[in-house]
């Protein structure tokens, strides 16, 4: 018990917060009643107590207490969706008045504005107005209209909940949204959103406008602006996508987050000025007090500016941080850096759970663990007192190198595995960005904010200095990013590889550390944990191999895209096809490809596709593929010889033009051929012309027919085709059609899936995509009978989420994400 | 009774979340260290014991065994340490052949291991919570001094500490001399004998700018710090017994143009008390 007391709790929020952590996680996968969790609090709390009162040191009991307090902070988080105050109640109830208030300012994009709003009273038809808590996510379809955060309006809408894309990647948007208080989502039409009383704004947030307006005057490049917005104030809306892309590239995004760099400079800032000011008292230099005073006052300015900054997580940790720090002054005490990094995490869990799912909370807090700890286990130790200029420059040189690089490794799997990017000339181009942006452009720029309410015109000039310095900042950025491999797609690791991944840091950063101190036993432990993890490593990489490119089954997946259609076809070997990408109307408001099916893909390890198939060129199967052969590695590029005259239509020739990828369409089909022993006709449409001449009327019916077998199993990739092109099917092709798995044609609409087709292909099972709840109604419900009259399975996305088929040619087996349909 | 017991539960509890934020640290050596709700030094030499209590709040249980006190053979002046271990106390060559104006100096501790550590966190770092303890220790060190053979206490009139320039203190922002004494003024009340006995803070003034001692030789002291002090106008030290207060003793240079200014306006006898001082004269 002595060696866990003196060891675990030497820095005493560690173990803590992991107990927190572990409650947090619990509380998202088990449900436990809070009646329980409520007695195990209050006994935990009454046994500390008791032990205080008996001069005992507790050990477990604060462990147990805090996993109690996760799983309660989780639970409270994630369960109100149950609760009949809340905006997702009024989903079945039609068209419902709702008025609240905007808690965010409204988001720009393409002619919506988003934003979240705070809902006082909801109306449905028929019923009185109820009073309602918590959040909904609105859009608003107009660009005339303006609001601002803290305004009151009041609209008309259907009430949507959220719904997840059930995919094996796993991303949980519903739970997302759940940490913010919403549930449901409502669309604003033009003409029917109602402004009913404008909004009192706050001092900081005319602090933050005036500021904007600042630098909009003295800042005439819009991309320098929109970059010391986000410098200053924490606005990072302004940015440009193309802008951002350059940043993730060149591995530099952390720079224009507001963190440990800003606040510091603040804080020592005004640290300096208060303690100088204050050594004017004699009384305070007599009593000593001067730091101690200058610690408290400090406080205010580094909260303002906090709160100023917006408070994004790495503010926040920051903010903590140098709180912990300044008022070491005060009590005349020690602080320890990863406790008090520690203590940042466990303050921003309590306050909001969710922010641990949360990406830059991860980053962030990642990339301040392992410099530290690094720093800690590499970083040179003897004194700095008599050495010579030169070794000190040497040295904080290579310091100064080795933050770079551990802060790299300690967000790289992070990085891989939500932006599947990571940038291979991140570390040059940090080590030349970071001291141009930390010593120049911020300090410069704060300046410039801290002087403007006292001399707008220095302020100006400030402003405008940092402006050249950041100018060539963003030049050497664009640089950067425009040299051939700056940074490369990756794959995304599981949890368990990333945490593999990290043991394995820790235990080398270990390792070199006791070398370094010479404790035989530590190094020896290190060694051994090393190597099993490396063991493991190693294993799961050749699972993976295995799995990805020396497996023998033909496995097809149905993708969950909403409403649309995208299936996934793994050849034995690990050859790939991708057939269709799903896809919304409008790739501005929602990108399928990019959210929903190239994760997917990352998640199963695939990073270059053979073959990507589109079976007829509209929105709700093409508008997915544009990001994925924009993104990923694809040879060839198969389709049914018809361009709709589209933009989405030119985007993808052009895409597909800058690529190389070679385009075959239905002139350049043989009969039939092998691949890896699955055999692939093209059996619609029968020739270019007969599709481009007798069905241009629809082109659903021009949809490419794509037929698998592999031994005794067969899948038939249908597209969109209607009962026209199903009856010229049967008339040429006959028994040829026959298959076991179906996907059943145009979501299963109505006019599609006709008795005559349905006979002929004899499937066993029926696969049908379609979005949840989706306007059509689709799959039509006559369809269903049909199919469920003819004794096959149905297997849809919209109520099982993706359906996984294997078979190794003797039978197929079929599995759904989610179970119970 | 039941009050204090809130109180004492109370202050457990303060004590618990505020270890739980700021920990303790060694500032000899970096670790973190545990709060002990029972000391056990019982083992050590007194002296030793009583170092490892006061400093248990900042040096770790192995840093605040790591002390070495002035222990006899001495030089009975100037409080030298002597290398030969079985000799009684005699005075030192110096102070047979050049004897400075000073009667008496003592200190607590040599300038060296984890004392060392305490003064620089003191001096450079600002640790100013490090004053409590040795402010304490000192003032063992002083009852230990200023007591007769009868066990009476006797003691000086004035305790002054070495000052500062103006410039120095705002950049320091406190006295390091000041605040081992600071405190005194209430042990001295209760202690018989001294209830006369003053602390003043500005009795001496430091004139002018001077370089930092640590470093320089005995010779380059002296010049260095020829004529830094006066005498404060409103203090009257004729006839007056005074004792002088500083960090750490190494030539005696610094005490000794004190005790100069001290001396020549009519001060029957300056003693110094210092927390530390070097094993040998001249190595800081």
């Amino acid at each position: 018990m002595d060696i866990f007391k003196n060891d675990v709790y030497k820095r005493p929020i560690i173990p803590l917060l992991f107990s927190y952590i572990l409650g947090l996680v619990l509380g998202g996968h088990v449900f436990i009643p809070p009646f329980i969790i409520w007695v195990t609090v209050i006994a935990c709390l009454s046994f500390t107590g008791y032990g205080i009162f008996r001069k005992q040191t507790q050990h477990l009991v604060p462990l147990i207490l805090f996993i109690a307090l996760g799983l309660l902070a989780m639970q409270t988080a994630l369960v109100r969706e149950n609760k009949p105050d809340y905006p997702v109640c009024f989903t079945e109830k039609g068209l419902c008045k709702i008025k609240g208030r905007l808690v965010t300012s409204p988001g720009m994009n393409h002619g919506r504005q988003t934003f979240s709003l705070d809902v006082s009273t909801i109306e449905a038809p028929g019923e009185q107005a109820r009073k309602i808590q918590g959040n909904l996510r609105v859009t608003v379809h107009c660009n005339d209209l303006v609001v601002h955060k803290g305004d009151v309006i009041e609209f008309v809408s259907r009430i949507k909940p959220f719904r997840n894309f059930n995919n094996t990647d796993g991303y949980n948007y519903k739970r997302h949204m759940a940490f913010q208080d919403t549930w449901a989502r409502a669309y604003g039409k033009r003409g029917t959103v109602r402004l009913l009383e404008s909004g009192q704004t706050g001092f900081l947030d005319k602090a933050r406008t005036a500021l904007e307006r600042f630098i909009d005057e003295y800042i005439k490049s819009s991309s320098q602006a929109s970059v010391f917005k986000a410098l200053l104030v924490g606005n990072r809306d302004q940015i440009s996508p193309d802008l951002n892309d350059e940043f993730k590239q060149t591995g530099t995004a952390h720079l224009l987050a507001i963190s440990g760099l800003h606040v510091g400079i603040v804080a020592g800032l005004f640290f300096l000025i208060f303690s100088f000011t204050l050594t004017w008292i004699p009384a305070l230099l007599w009593h000593a007090r001067v730091k101690t005073y200058a610690g408290i006052l400090t406080l205010f300015p580094v909260l303002v500016y906090g709160l100023l900054a917006g408070m994004a997580p790495s503010t926040q940790r920051a903010v903590v941080m140098v709180t912990v720090i300044l008022l070491t002054w005060g009590l005349g005490a020690e602080h320890d850096i990863i406790n008090s990094l520690a203590l940042a995490a466990l303050a921003i869990l309590a306050i909001s759970p969710g922010a641990l799912y949360g990406v830059s909370f991860q980053l962030s807090f990642a990339a301040v663990f392992f410099i530290i700890l690094g720093m800690g286990c590499l970083g040179n130790e003897d004194s700095d007192i008599l050495k010579s200029r030169a070794f000190l420059l040497k040295k904080s040189l290579k310091s100064y190198a080795l933050v770079s690089l551990l802060a790299y490794m300690g967000t790289l799997p992070l990085l891989m595995h939500y932006f599947n990017q990571i940038s291979v000339v991140g570390l040059v181009a940090n080590m030349i960005l970071v001291p141009l942006m930390g010593f120049m452009v911020v300090p410069l720029g704060l300046g410039a904010m801290f002087v403007y309410p006292f001399c707008s015109i220095a302020a100006g000039a400030l402003i405008r200095l940092a402006g050249m310095f950041l100018g060539l900042a963003l030049d050497l950025i664009h640089g950067f990013a425009s040299l051939p491999y700056a940074s490369v797609m990756t794959v995304s690791p599981s949890w368990f590889e990333m945490a593999c991944y990290y043991l394995l840091f820790c235990l080398c950063l270990i390792f070199v550390s006791a070398k370094k101190k010479d404790q035989a036993g530590l190094m020896k432990g290190a060694l051994i944990l090393t190597g099993i993890l490396a063991l493991i490593f190693i294993g799961d990489i050749f699972y993976w191999t295995h799995a990805r490119f020396f497996h023998a089954d033909l496995r097809v997946t149905a993708l969950d895209v909403g409403q649309g259609t995208s299936n996934l076809v793994e050849f034995p070997g690990g050859q790939c096809m991708l057939i269709d990408g799903g896809g919304f109307t409008d790739n501005n408001a929602f990108d399928v490809g990019e959210r929903v099916v190239a994760p997917f893909l990352w998640s199963r390890k695939i990073a270059c596709i053979d073959t990507v198939v589109l079976s007829h060129a509209e929105s709700d199967h093409l508008n997915g593929l544009l990001y994925i052969l924009k993104h990923f590695k694809v040879k060839a590029f198969w389709f049914n010889g018809i361009w709709k005259p589209s933009k989405s239509c030119d985007l993808l020739k052009s895409i597909v033009e800058k690529n190389n990828i070679t385009v075959l369409s239905v002139k350049d089909f043989p009969d039939h051929w092998d691949m890896n022993g699955v055999r692939i006709q093209v059996l619609w449409p029968p020739d270019e012309s007969e599709a481009g001449l007798a069905y241009m009327k629809d082109i659903n019916n021009a949809s490419l027919v794509l037929k698998l077998s592999y031994g005794e199993d067969s899948f038939l990739f249908t597209g969109d085709i209607k009962k026209k092109a199903e009856k010229a099917m049967v008339k040429r092709l006959g028994d040829e059609l026959e298959c076991k798995a179906l996907i059943v044609p145009h979501h299963g609409s109505k006019s599609s899936s006709s008795d005559l087709f349905i006979e002929k292909v004899k499937p066993e099972i029926a696969v049908i995509s379609a979005g949840y709840k989706n306007r059509f109604k689709m799959p039509h419900k006559a369809v269903l009978k049909r199919l469920t009259e003819q004794g096959i399975d149905i297997y849809r996305t919209d109520l099982g989420g993706a359906i996984l088929m294997t078979t190794w040619g003797k039978g197929l087996s079929v599995d759904t994400v989610l179970t119970g349909h | 009774m039941r009050k204090t017991l809130v109180k004492k539960t109370l202050k457990t509890i303060f004590l618990s979340l505020k270890d739980a934020v700021f920990p303790l640290k060694c500032l000899a050596c970096q670790e973190l260290f545990l709060r002990q709700t029972a000391h056990c030094e019982m083992d050590l030499a007194p002296g030793k014991g009583l170092y490892a209590h006061h400093t248990s709040l900042y040096l770790c249980e192995h840093c605040r065994r790591d002390f070495q006190g002035i222990e006899s053979p001495i030089c009975l002046r100037c409080g030298l340490m002597f290398k030969e271990r079985f000799s009684g106390d005699h005075l030192c060559g110096d102070c047979l052949t050049k004897p400075g104006k000073i009667s008496f100096a003592r200190a607590l501790g040599v300038y060296d291991r984890s004392l060392k550590y305490l003064i620089h966190a003191l001096k450079y770092r600002g640790k100013i919570q490090v004053s409590r303890a040795l402010s304490r220790l000192l003032y063992a060190l002083y009852c230990q001094c200023y007591t007769n053979e009868t066990m009476e206490c006797e003691g000086p009139d004035i305790i002054l500490p070495v000052p500062l320039f103006k410039k120095r203190f705002r950049q320091r922002g406190f006295n390091q001399a000041w605040l081992l004494i600071k405190d005194w003024p209430l042990f001295l009340a209760c202690r018989s004998g001294n209830e006369k006995t003053e602390c003043i803070k500005d009795g001496l003034v430091r004139n002018r700018w001077t370089d930092p001692q640590a470093g320089l030789d005995r010779k380059k002291r002296q010049s260095n710090i020829k004529g830094a002090f006066s005498l404060s106008s409103h203090l009257d030290v004729r006839k007056k017994h005074v004792l002088l207060i500083d960090d750490v003793y190494t030539t005696g240079a610094t005490v000794e143009e004190c005790a100069a200014v001290l001396m020549k306006n009519g001060a029957r006898k300056v003693d110094v008390l210092t927390v530390s001082r070097t094993s040998e004269k001249g190595v800081a």
